[in-house]
């Protein structure tokens, strides 16, 4: 598969935390949500991949180049939301759009002003007037403005509305699909990664626990409660964490397409009952937390 | 004992020169847990900062614990845990002072369930408030409002910025309050996730007016998401959704009234010309966002 | 509001102590006794320090956001402009009982000695009505707002010695003669009564006005 961006056996250390042997490839075309807790090292991973932090080790190739030893071209291919938006407040969203557009090749002004009437921001009013939710659109209209191969984003939806947020994720989906882009997106809102991502990584304590299709993730993950004596063995192998109550057990499985058939009795009987599980809830399975 | 409302709002007006909050008519009655949801600007810290005594109200009838915040702010502060949207700290003071400090202001405070929480939201005791993130003035700020015996709790964005985990915590803990301990929680959130968790009653907040104000489960009841090919619905049918889409090989749709149109779409479902989907909050928040747009 | 009270007083008895310091250096370096010059900085301390105070406090509160986590506190606002307001009044009337007191002590000549007690009394009570304007002003147009403000203000007063002296052709002895003539007829307690009760006005406005 043709990936966008390869991370191999990435380090990095800090007093308190490491991010510990990160392998990652986030294929090219598609949405990757990136979850986890607070302090995971989801924006240290960001920043090493931007190059505005040094690793300790390993290596991240960006389209095939090193962002150490190429920092511009990637930076050109990169377009980058953070968490809080920095502009200078007395100025407007066009003077802003051409003082940027100095430091990128391949702005695209049309394709800017486009983007401010697409997101209904007033290209002459004073960014100091504009709400959180418009600050956050036009800092994403100014990462898409160069065309980027690769859009990454860290926590940019905290705090937004769930309106702004559709507007701003179902925005970020059809780029992707229609311009074939890669798009890599932090958030702790594990809903708007449900609706809009193709794959997901869950990071804990500085490791990637999982990356899957998202698809697979849900299909796979489901949370079984079930009656004594109503599974068989192999069935039972398939499930951890497993429970006993009172009345009947719990148990998670992580591979549920392959016991769906031979479970489809006993869940007729009665005997068994699956309940979904939510990206949150993989999270929270994965860190160890009931 | 009577059953008092722990909250009731009556034609409460705040006017503004760009905006107006007018609130007709909402209630919560004692241990449930109420949702608001609505965009930015809709007016929810306004709602809540008048409860609050935060903000003096142009009109209308308030009622917080049976009381009037203007005249005993001091005795619904006492019985309100409350979280506001950007929790305020003096910086350069440790967690632990903080906690000595705010203890000094309540009739009752609980030490250990204060410690306990601490441990909990894995805050350190000895670190200065500047040195905490966002999220951990938040749980700091949440781990105050637990302590104090509040029979109400009244959460402005509580889990703003808190990841996934400590916000299922969060969640856990306030079920629990009002549950076992029948206390009451208005919570405000752009999380919708964790409203339909948590809340009994949801009420959506569009510019300054609360649009829909029902039982979670009626909600969830009369709004559904409806896939149909072209012809399956009839022309009243098909006007009175929201959110219309034409996708390549059908339409979608959200009612608002499916226990109303039930027998409609029986035939057409078995057919399979209509699928019945649950919807999210979102598209609800969104679909009546867009109708009070059409609505001028 | 005791506790808040509690809470601000360490910054009040440090710009306190600053301020006393700095007011026994100048005492000492003029020989410690009664002279022009340490009645003149002994009054203009009075008169400084409940400003300096406030607005050392003020813009650690505003840092802090501090009034929004008070606010969010089983307090009224009444009792939160209330505290400052106490706070204030404490501050000045001790630093003055202290100068005062420490003047008798040093003694002199019981002419200029009680003029020097008048005074100081007068700079204390215009201390406090400038006080009380400083915090009704900071809780009524914010504490930026206000700051810049003032600030236009006394560099705007430097200017009022000058245009005295260039227009009126009033020098600062003719300003000395006026003052020392002003405070030989000082009637104390109808004065204080005066300002305490413009005093007690002011706090109730500041308490009215800090609501939205």
């Amino acid at each position: 598969m043709d990936n966008i961006c390869t991370i191999k056996n990435l380090r990095k250390e800090y007093k308190e935390f490491v991010l510990e042997d990160v392998s990652l490839d986030l294929p090219r075309g598609y949405i990757t949500g990136l979850i986890g807790p607070n302090g995971a090292g989801k924006t240290t991973t960001i920043k090493l991949i931007m190059n505005l932090i040094q690793a300790d080790g390993g290596r991240i190739l960006v389209n095939g180049l090193d962002p150490t030893v190429e920092d511009i071209k990637v930076k050109n291919i990169i377009g980058y939301v953070g968490e809080e938006q920095y502009f200078y407040q007395i100025r407007s969203a066009r003077w802003t759009g051409r003082f940027v557009s100095r430091f990128f090749d391949g702005w695209d002004n049309n394709m800017y002003l486009s983007l401010l009437e697409r997101f209904g921001l007033p290209p002459k009013k004073m960014i100091r007037k504009y709400s959180k939710g418009m600050k956050v659109k036009l800092a994403l209209a100014i990462s898409l403005s160069h065309s980027p191969d690769f859009v990454i984003l860290d926590e940019p939806t905290s705090g937004l509305d769930p309106v702004v947020r559709r507007d701003v994720m179902d925005y970020l989906k059809n780029y992707s699909v229609e311009q074939n882009k890669s798009v890599l997106i932090s958030s702790h809102i594990t809903d708007d990664i449900a609706r809009t991502a193709d794959y997901v990584a869950f990071m804990i304590r500085g490791k990637i626990e999982l990356f899957a299709a998202k698809d697979d993730l849900l299909s796979n993950w489901k949370k079984i409660h079930f009656t004594p004596k109503a599974l068989d063995a192999t069935m039972a192998a398939t499930l951890e964490r497993v429970e006993n109550h009172m009345f009947g057990s719990v148990g998670y499985t992580r591979r549920y397409t392959e016991i769906q058939d031979s479970l489809s009795g006993p869940k007729a009987e009665g005997k068994v009952k699956v309940e979904n599980m939510g990206l949150d809830d993989i999270l929270i399975f994965l860190a160890g937390r009931h | 004992m009577e059953t008092q409302p722990v909250l009731s709002l009556q034609h409460l007006e705040k006017k503004y020169r760009e905006f107006r909050l007018n609130i007709e008519s909402l209630c919560l009655e004692r241990g449930s847990i109420l949702g608001l949801i609505g965009p930015n600007g809709a007016g929810k810290t306004t709602t809540v900062k008048i409860l609050m005594n935060m903000i003096r109200r142009s009109g209308g009838e308030v009622r917080v614990l049976g009381l009037n915040p203007r005249k005993d702010e001091k005795e619904i502060k006492q019985r309100v845990g409350y979280v506001g949207e950007e929790p305020a700290f003096y910086g350069d003071k440790t967690v632990d002072w903080t906690g000595k400090y705010v203890s000094g202001f309540f009739r009752k405070w609980d030490t250990n369930r204060f410690q306990e929480l601490l441990d909990r939201f894995a805050i350190s005791r000895s670190k200065k408030i500047q040195e905490l993130s966002k999220g951990m003035k938040v749980k700091l700020a949440l781990a105050l409002a637990l302590s104090h015996d509040a029979e109400f709790y009244i959460l402005d964005e509580p889990t703003a910025g808190l990841d996934p985990i400590i916000r299922r915590e969060v969640l856990e803990l306030l079920l629990a309050e009002s549950r076992e301990h029948e206390r009451s929680v208005l919570i405000s959130s752009h999380i919708t996730d964790d409203i339909s968790r948590l809340a009994d009653r949801i009420a959506f907040l569009v510019e300054g007016r609360v649009v829909l104000s029902r039982l979670k489960d009626d909600i969830n009841a009369d709004w559904k998401k409806i896939h149909y090919k072209r012809g399956a619905l009839d022309k009243d049918t098909t006007a009175s959704l929201f959110s219309r889409k034409e996708h390549a090989f059908s339409l979608s749709g959200i009612t608002n009234k499916f226990q109303e149109l039930k027998q409609k779409f029986e035939k057409p479902v078995l057919d399979g010309d209509v699928k019945v989907e649950n919807v999210d909050l979102d598209d609800i928040l969104i679909a009546l966002v867009e109708g009070e747009k059409s609505c001028g | 509001m005791w506790l808040i009270l509690k809470n601000t007083a360490k910054t009040a008895g440090g710009v306190f102590l600053m301020v006393a310091l700095f007011v026994t250096g100048i005492f000492i370096l003029s020989g410690i006794s009664l002279t022009k010059t340490t009645i003149i900085i002994g009054g203009m301390m009075i008169f400084t320090l409940p400003v300096v105070t406030i607005i050392i406090r003020e813009q650690y509160e505003e840092k802090n956001k501090g009034y929004d986590f008070l606010a969010s506190l089983p307090l009224t606002r009444l009792e939160i402009t209330g505290a400052r307001f106490v706070l204030i009044l404490a501050v000045d009337v001790l630093f003055a009982a202290c100068l005062i007191g420490f003047f008798s002590l040093v003694g002199g000549d019981p002419g200029r000695l009680s003029l020097s007690r008048a005074f100081l009394l007068c700079c204390g009570l215009g201390g406090l009505i400038m006080a009380g304007l400083v915090l009704l002003g900071i809780f009524g147009l914010g504490y930026t707002r206000f700051l810049i403000i003032f600030l236009t203000f006394f560099v705007f007063l430097g200017f009022v010695p000058m245009l005295l002296l260039k227009v009126f052709d009033i020098g600062p002895k003719e300003i000395a003669a006026f003052v020392i003539d002003k405070m030989t007829g000082f009637q104390a307690i109808p004065a204080a009564a005066v300002v305490l009760l413009v005093y007690a006005g002011l706090f109730r406005l500041t308490a009215c006005l800090k609501m939205e």
